[in-house]
């Protein structure tokens, strides 16, 4: 078997991308699509099948790698059908569906090499080129809200960026200092022991300040909030889920690298903290807005923050877990406010009511979705909050858990609040009774949340292994 | 001499904080550019051709001439000529800046650590801040820009002071993005002067809870 299919698989989405520009008639489009996530598909099969291998001498696959990958395929190849449907219900032209279809997939193949490089300086350039293509497709709408959103994201996710660059240059200072060159993970998780704690600490701090940006936790956040309210809600889906993962992977990789250093109480310590900021600005803000986007984006703040705590609480596993399972809920969430915007041509939970009635399958959706983010069982994401709040009972930290059970039935009762609201008040008048919606459209979307039912209560014991095997050290 | 073109660098900083006119900022930008082509080809010499002449192309032909002419460009076409209020004046701006040098410089000596160049360490911290400091003080987005640049100059700066080398593959990467980020970001401000007819911060407001 050939090992250089990273490299084909990179090479091949930039001529999809290339070729979509200029073939730009829909069903063509349509057809690249599908070529470009059967490309996605086989090297899905390829990584999973050549586990732990070094290609390319930069790329490897690892468990973590290969989970992650499976998500974006799915939520990714979602958010391409969803992105059509948009199209071809605003009557975009097509030379802008053309351009959106290109980033997107420069976008998500640029998350793959998030994803699959071992070494910190190319996730580091995957990250801002991610940033890069991210750009086009938030910016699709081409109004002042996109605008501002972009302009935005653009300059404070370079900014952050460039902030973790000086992370990494840290990292460097203290291998200098024994003598190593080489910055990849392996070579810093078996050197780093015997490194500066100092320059280590200096290091983690910077990588996870200019990566929480990415990652959409505390303090950068602000900019995350704004480009999943500007761009279009199946971008915004992407957002929130693969690229929040890409995002989770660079910090946990610094993190496991650094795992086996004196400083891992004090690396816990900030993750909780920063995980802790993040949950309380999303429960203050969620218990206070009416614009459904920016609830939907919060509730990511919350996710995320949820996901650093189990880090730094030591539920890795749960960690791991929780970031896919909140993919799948949240994306579906996204997905399906498509069908609401369109419906009411408004975000204001004020100007709305009587969904169910209005769109009865997309208020199935609602429903389920609410269940999933706000943790509560059947869902999956319960198991996961439940292994991070039992690590963080039986850590160093476990008064932390007071505050975030409040914020976290804080923001329960402020998303509650909002969804019953939209589901049965009585809607304004001017809303037509028979919403053109095919049920077909929520399907994807249930899978979605079924998923979330499945792998948090039903997982088979080889899906359970090989999330357990993602968290654990690979020599 | 290195480390002539080091205080030159950090001169350039002092200057900085007192230009009105955004023309002089992309100027000083260009000039910079230009010094750190000097900086890293004194110090880069016996790093292998392939490395070096991208390392060279990066500082010299990016950062001295095709970043500064995009930006003119981006100027003429917004009909931007001087930072029209800034929030900060020049005389606090410079107490300011200096102030970010000496504590740079204090950090630079209490850091002991003999892979580390003091000067070098001093000039990259006080870059870091500077464009940080430009960034929250001005209100003008360009000047934003021009302040990323800052920042990323310092970057670089630090980058030699590590003295760690990147496989080149990766380098090739971090160029481009850099590249490209920059020429995105001055794209945008162009797009914010058409929708916003204003390029400042804080009349981009349309987004909020």
């Amino acid at each position: 078997m050939n090992l250089s299919m990273p490299l084909a698989f990179f090479a091949g989405s930039v001529c999809i991308a290339g070729v979509m520009m200029i073939a730009r008639r829909r069903i063509l489009q349509v057809l690249l699509l599908v070529a470009y996530f059967s490309l996605l598909g086989a090297l899905l099969i390829h990584e999973f099948t050549f586990l732990d291998v070094v290609e390319a001498e930069y790329l490897k696959a690892d468990p973590l790698a290969v989970l992650f990958l499976g998500v974006l395929a799915i939520v990714g190849s979602l958010a391409a059908y969803y992105g059509m449907a948009y199209a071809k219900h605003r009557g975009d032209n097509d030379r802008q569906v053309a351009t959106h279809n290109a980033a997107l997939v420069l976008f998500l193949t640029m998350v793959v090499g998030v994803y699959i490089s071992r070494h910190i300086g190319l996730v580091w350039a995957f990250l801002e080129a991610s940033t890069l293509t991210s750009a086009i497709l938030i910016y699709y709408n081409r109004n002042k809200h996109s605008v501002e959103a972009t302009w935005k994201y653009v300059f404070v996710c370079s900014i952050g960026i460039a902030i973790a660059f000086a992370g990494i240059l840290f990292l460097s200072i203290a291998s200098e200092a024994r003598e190593v060159h080489d910055l990849s993970f392996e070579a810093i998780r078996i050197t780093a022991p015997t490194m500066n704690a100092g320059w280590l600490k200096f290091a983690f701090l910077f990588m996870v300040t200019g990566f929480s940006v990415k990652m959409g936790v505390a303090p950068l956040f602000n900019v995350d909030i704004d480009a999943k309210d500007g761009a279009p809600s199946h971008v915004a889906a992407l957002l929130s889920s693969v690229l929040m993962i890409a995002g989770f992977v660079a910090i946990f990789r610094v993190y496991m690298a650094l795992a086996g250093t004196s400083i891992l109480p004090w690396m816990n310590s900030v993750l909780i903290i920063v995980g802790l900021m993040s949950v309380f600005f999303a429960a203050i803000y969620i218990s206070k807005i009416k614009n459904v986007k920016r609830i939907l984006a919060y509730s990511s703040l919350e996710h995320a923050g949820i996901v650093l705590i189990a880090v730094g609480s030591g539920a890795w596993f749960a960690a791991v877990l929780h970031v896919i399972l909140h993919a799948f809920a949240k994306s579906s969430l996204f997905f399906q406010y498509a069908h609401f915007f369109r419906l009411y041509q408004s975000k204001n939970v004020n100007s709305v009511g009587d969904y169910i009635k209005l769109h009865p399958a997309g208020a199935g959706v609602l429903i389920l979705g609410l269940l999933a983010i706000t943790a509560v069982p059947p869902m999956g994401t319960f198991i996961t909050e439940l292994f991070m709040f039992q690590a963080l009972f039986s850590g160093p930290h476990a008064w932390v858990a007071f505050p975030l059970f409040l914020l976290v039935a804080v923001i329960l009762w402020g998303l509650t609040k909002n969804v019953l609201s939209i589901l049965y008040r009585p809607a304004p008048s001017a809303i037509h009774p028979a919403a053109p919606f095919s049920v077909m459209e929520t399907v994807p979307q249930y899978a979605l949340l079924l998923a979330v039912v499945y792998l948090g209560f039903f997982a088979p014991p080889a899906f359970v292994q090989f999330v357990q095997s993602a968290v654990t050290f690979h020599p | 001499m290195v480390t002539i073109l080091i205080i030159l660098f950090v001169v350039t900083l002092v200057y900085v904080s007192m230009v009105d006119r955004l023309a002089t900022f992309v100027t000083i930008l260009g000039i910079q550019g230009v010094l750190l082509f000097g900086i890293a080809y004194m110090e880069l010499r016996d790093v292998d051709a392939l490395n070096l002449s991208f390392i060279l192309a990066e500082t010299l032909v990016f950062k001295g001439i095709v970043i500064p002419w995009f930006l003119r460009r981006t100027l003429r076409k917004n009909k931007l000529v001087k930072e029209a209020e800034p929030t900060v004046t020049h005389f606090t701006s410079l107490l300011f800046v200096t102030a970010i040098i000496l504590v740079s410089f204090l950090l630079a000596y209490t850091v002991h650590e003999e892979h580390l160049r003091i000067g070098y360490f001093t000039a990259s911290l006080s870059a870091l801040f500077t464009g940080l400091f430009i960034i929250m003080a001005r209100t003008k987005i360009i000047t934003h820009v021009m302040g990323y640049l800052l920042l990323e100059n310092g970057i670089f700066l630090l980058s030699l002071a590590v003295g760690n080398e990147m496989p080149l593959a990766v380098n090739t990467a971090i160029l481009l993005d850099l590249l490209t980020s920059v020429l995105l970001l001055a794209f945008l401000v162009d797009k914010v002067g058409e929708s916003f007819q204003t390029v400042d911060a804080s009349e981009l407001n349309e987004l909020n809870d």
